[in-house]
């Protein structure tokens, strides 16, 4: 890996860019425990709590209940991220958001201009491929759209994990509204099985969403090529469609049906596809690091320069907020066209002046 | 493996940011694999619903198009018997066929006109629509839409309200039998669910029949179901 150099960025910009929020691990760890926790309850203390309501308190309980999962993992995320945590207004106005978008746009496209009522279900290949083509893609788009038009051009946009905690909170949105129609097409839900189902939609839209929060991040700070994030689209929708579909049709159904196999699969995906989320992160921060630091290195003089000076005349580079020289800059690592929508330089002609 | 974990994690040989016309490039192409993936989705949302199954009516009898994803019930007195788990409705769509002997000189008039008195008498507040002269396989038929009340949950032991049905009699003669098609679904969904019909009776070729127009009880074509005749 050959890099360039420029004065555009400064290593602390790419440091913050590359800051690994440990925090976020145990915060995933508990928040499954706690979701755990939530269906146990349901399950195991309170198994009658719902026969003795009527219709109107039995559905109330359940639209509150369907916010429950979701509370549960901001709360964790927000407690357990104190290093530098996101704003409390950002990480709620894009649940706001998810849900709003959800509520709006899911259901009318789903099932007025696709009907899938009508067909999805019906053979296995329509089930899955409808899952992975269809639902899958509007929903991880839907996901994308929240955090793309919403959050991504602002500066508390600055880690490339955040991608990743802001797309977990639109999919968070996107569950909710999902278990609240649950709820209120069920005209109230039996409040054991409930809670499973939507602690396990709520872990399946957060899995699927750190997927594409992962390629959103990625695309703010780096210069991918033009597959990166379609790619990273389609991975999230193959996944959320896979997950739906081995869900329905592989952990039986009728008087087989067992919930707590749902659970289980539900809580394993969420782990696995999580812990790899931030392994990807963690990885791309240290190759950013890995890259800044050779940088620096190589233009304070410990290793050679690989693109030869041209000319030996100061440059200026100017920055909105912070003009410097080029001399204020010899901290400066990659980037041969920097032209970042926080920073702008002038390091065009500066590579020529080089 | 490595390249492609490489190029997950780290996709650009600098650390530089994106410029503007870099991150609109990566927006269109986003864009593009949506409508890409929908197109593709449409089509087997097309297929799916068009997938069918073929089922045998009998010796002397024609085949018949039955939607894949409906489950085949036995019940006496029918040729086959089908609905779908899919209804929108408590009352499921269902289709049956039937067949009658037809008596010397009887014709396909005279089993509609029996049957229409039948369902008269087994259906609650039965009330016949419209009836329409019909080609089944380039032979007469007859089409008669009507609508009844049902009360499906009430078996079930289960609360609901009753449901208005709506439902078509497709009645044509096979050898010296009366073969009787019935569609029957929910009302309200009758819009949504006409398409399975559409298919059932594409695989009959149903057509409508200019020369015996008239013929029927009262209004012309019926819910758009049968296709204009060819002659």
């Amino acid at each position: 890996m050959q890099a360039t150099y420029s004065s555009g960025d400064d290593l602390s910009r790419i440091q913050r860019v590359a800051h690994n929020r440990s925090g976020l691990w145990v915060a995933i760890v508990i928040t499954l425990i706690g979701l755990l926790l939530f269906t146990g309850i349901f399950n195991f203390f309170l198994p009658n709590l719902g026969d003795e309501l009527s219709n109107g308190p039995l559905i109330l309980l359940g639209l509150i209940l369907s916010a429950v999962p979701a509370a549960i993992w901001l709360f964790f995320f927000y407690r357990l991220d104190r290093l530098e945590p996101e704003p409390k207004h950002m990480v709620l106005g894009i649940f706001v958001l998810g849900a709003l978008a959800a509520g709006a746009l899911h259901d009318p496209l789903l099932n007025n201009v696709f009907n899938i009522s009508n067909w999805l279900y019906s053979t296995w290949w329509s089930h899955l491929l409808g899952g992975i083509l269809v639902v899958g893609f509007i929903e991880q788009f839907l996901i994308y759209a929240v955090v793309r038009y919403s959050i991504f051009n602002n500066p508390e946009f600055d880690e490339r994990v955040d991608g990743v905690i802001y797309a977990i909170a639109a999919g968070l949105g996107l569950a909710t509204v999902l278990n609240f129609q649950y709820v209120v097409r069920s005209n109230g839900v039996d409040l054991d099985i409930g809670s499973i189902r939507m602690v396990v939609n709520a872990m399946a839209y957060a899995a699927f969403a750190g997927i594409m929060g992962y390629f959103i991040g990625q695309i703010r700070f780096e210069k991918t090529p033009i597959w990166y994030m379609p790619a990273g689209l389609t991975l999230a929708a193959v996944f959320n469609g896979l997950f739906f579909f081995l869900l329905n049709r592989t952990f039986g159904r009728g008087l087989d049906y067992n919930p707590w196999s749902d659970l289980i699969f539900a809580m394993i995906v969420a782990a696995v596809a999580l812990g790899l989320v931030f392994w990807l992160v963690e990885r791309a921060n240290e190759e950013t690091l890995r890259l800044a630091h050779r940088a620096v290195r190589e233009q304070v003089g410990l290793s050679p320069v690989p693109a030869p000076a041209t000319t030996t005349q100061p440059v200026v580079t100017t920055t909105p907020d912070n003009p410097t020289t080029a001399a204020d800059t010899t901290a400066a690592a990659g980037g041969s066209e920097s032209t970042a929508p926080d920073a702008p330089s002038t390091t065009a002609s500066e590579e020529e002046n080089r | 493996m490595a390249s492609l974990l490489s190029a997950l994690t780290k996709p650009s040989v600098t650390n530089a940011p994106p410029t503007e016309g870099e991150q609109t490039r990566t927006e269109i192409a986003v864009i593009v694999t949506l409508i890409f993936a929908l197109f593709l989705g449409y089509g087997i949302r097309n297929n799916a619903l068009n997938n069918s199954r073929t089922v045998e009516l009998g010796e002397g009898l024609p085949s018949i198009s039955v939607p894949a994803g409906w489950i085949r019930s036995e019940a006496e007195g029918y040729l086959f018997q089908a609905r779908n788990p899919r209804s929108p409705s408590v009352f499921d769509t269902e289709l049956s066929v039937s067949a009658q002997p037809l008596g010397a000189g009887a014709n396909i008039v005279a089993a509609r006109t029996g049957l229409g008195i039948r369902r008269s008498q087994e259906l609650l507040r039965y009330r016949e629509l419209s009836a329409d002269a019909v080609t089944v396989n380039g032979e007469e038929g007859v089409l008669v839409t009507y609508a009844y009340i049902a009360d499906p949950t009430r078996e079930q032991g289960a609360v609901a309200p009753p449901v208005v049905v709506q439902a078509q009699d497709l009645i044509f003669a096979a050898g010296n039998r009366a073969v009787i098609v019935t569609v029957a679904a929910d009302a309200a969904d009758w819009d949504t669910e006409e398409q399975y019909a559409r298919l059932i009776y594409d695989s009959l070729n149903v057509r409508e029949n200019a020369q015996g127009a008239g013929q029927g009880t009262t209004e012309g074509n019926i819910g758009g179901n049968v296709q204009e005749g060819d002659e």
